[in-house]
């Protein structure tokens, strides 16, 4: 398993993957201490505060999902092209234990990118002058929700990739379910149905209202889509044809 | 006629793909989404814009998502174009045929930027069903919209200049797609920076044609950035090696 993990790691070395999901954050934490600095004179908050909600606006309701759609879309393309599955799944290697290594590769590369986006805030927010009281604990409460809550749209997203083999589809679906999410989340009830929009909930939660009715139930959908979707597609992995 | 053969080609190989649906239905759930929106918020928006008619409310309440996305929506349609010709060797197989590769390229970038306006032109008349379907009680102001979605067509050609280019000359989707959704992203970035709003990713956001003094920017970058960067890109198809 730790084995595969590592080709699977190796596998993904080559595509440069890692420049683009290190880089691309940089654009919101860029535009986000832009807009701090330019209006410095009306924030009368916290500088940290503004600073994170500055940055943080877009991240979670777009450049986060997206993002996951294409890591996810790489890690099965690695093996859609040239019929690298039939190569790798001839070999004496579990079926299961391939769909868990490629997920958890996945998974890795968005925790690097999430850790790339929180130093930069941090970063933009030091080099901006908000001083030197850099509130951790919230950052990474925020980053740390941002991802638990997203991790439904991973499982769909990997699985989708993983089941067809055109490239379009994943990236479509990301792409169309990341548009409403914000609208939607800045709804009373529908939010519930739409889990793109959870991390947008948790990461911008002090700006949109949720009781704690409706914090329960997302956790429940959360647990209950997570393992759903991956037993499904685990169980599908493991019975497919691989032609 | 040679030129229109192939333009006609093209098409046919996309007709029965995803790129249809993506056309459709992006500008129809973008609608939609406008629709719940001033469903649901219109008399709180109209408070907060009491001099704009209703139309203009609906235009101002969009444009924004819409041009994030739109960008996004050309990377992919530009993505998908080029995605046959990487699978089976097609560019072996069409360049083979007795046509020219100025006619190949240009086909393909004016499939693209059909496809795109076709995507406005959509998104316009969804815009009218929705305001028709929420009642307006103003008459439409044919001539303001019209003018949005030629700003937008001028506004795609900067975008699909590159975009073409970019997914022509990597063989992965995935990078084009990448390089496309980082530069949507940093669209916001872009444009508030004197130099860089220039940059075609940016070029939908000055498209709206409610209270906006920017619109020769959409303008200026469309019509420049767009011939250019499709001649450069042209000679460089001209030169290149087909692996």
């Amino acid at each position: 398993m730790i084995r595969l993990f590592q080709y699977e790691l190796q596998k993904m070395r080559r595509t440069r993957l890692l420049w683009l999901v290190a880089i691309a954050p940089l654009f919101m934490v860029f535009q986000g201490v832009q807009n701090f600095i330019r209006y410095r004179q009306i924030w009368t908050r916290e500088a940290w505060e503004v600073i994170m909600e500055q940055t943080f606006i877009f991240y979670p309701s777009f450049l986060y999902p997206l993002l996951i759609a294409v890591i996810m879309a790489m890690v099965a393309r690695v093996d859609h092209v040239q019929g690298g599955w039939k190569y790798m799944l001839a070999r004496p290697v579990s079926r299961s234990d391939v769909y868990i290594a490629k997920l958890a590769v996945g998974i890795l590369y968005i925790l690097i990118s999430m850790l790339a986006f929180g130093s930069s805030v941090v970063l933009g927010g030091l080099v901006a002058g908000a001083g030197s009281s850099i509130p951790w604990e919230e950052i990474f409460r925020k980053m740390a929700g941002c991802f638990l809550a997203s991790l439904p749209v991973i499982m769909i997203q990997y699985e989708i990739s993983v089941r067809f083999n055109h490239v379009g589809i994943p990236l479509a679906l990301g792409i169309i379910m990341s548009v409403p999410s914000i609208l939607v989340a800045n709804s009373e009830q529908f939010w519930l149905l739409d889990p793109w929009t959870y991390p947008v909930v948790l990461m911008l939660g002090s700006r949109l209202g949720m009781d704690n009715g409706q914090a329960g139930m997302m956790n429940i959908v959360i647990v209950m889509l997570t393992l759903l979707v991956f037993l499904i597609g685990i169980m599908g992995f493991r019975r497919r044809d691989i032609v | 006629m040679n030129f229109m053969r192939v333009l006609y080609t093209e098409w046919l190989k996309q007709r029965r793909g995803l790129l249809p649906w993506i056309v459709v239905g992006g500008p129809l759930m973008f609608a939609g989404m406008m629709w719940v929106d001033l469903y649901l918020r219109y008399s709180y928006l109209s408070g907060r814009h009491p001099n704009l008619s209703s139309w203009e409310l609906l235009m101002q309440e969009g444009f924004m998502i819409w041009a994030l996305f739109y960008p996004i929506g050309i990377t992919l349609i530009a993505a998908l174009v080029h995605y046959r010709e990487y699978t089976d060797q097609g560019w072996k197989h069409l360049l083979a045929l007795p046509v020219t590769r100025l006619s190949v390229y240009t086909a393909k970038w004016l499939l693209i930027w059909l496809l795109s306006c076709s995507a406005a032109g959509l998104l316009l008349i969804f815009m009218y069903m929705t305001g028709i379907i929420l009642h307006f009680s103003e008459p439409f102001p044919l001539g303001q919209y019209i003018r949005y979605g030629i700003n937008l067509c001028i506004a795609a050609l900067g975008v699909v200049s590159l975009q073409h280019w970019l997914s022509s000359r990597l063989a992965n989707p995935l990078y084009g797609m990448a390089i496309g959704f980082s530069g949507s992203m940093g669209a916001l970035f872009f444009a508030q920076s004197e130099m860089m709003r220039f940059v075609p990713y940016a070029s939908a956001l000055f498209t709206m044609t409610v209270d906006n003094e920017d619109q020769w920017l959409a303008i200026t970058t469309g019509l420049v950035a767009g011939p250019l960067l499709l001649i450069a890109g042209l000679v460089e198809f001209r030169q290149r090696d087909i692996h």
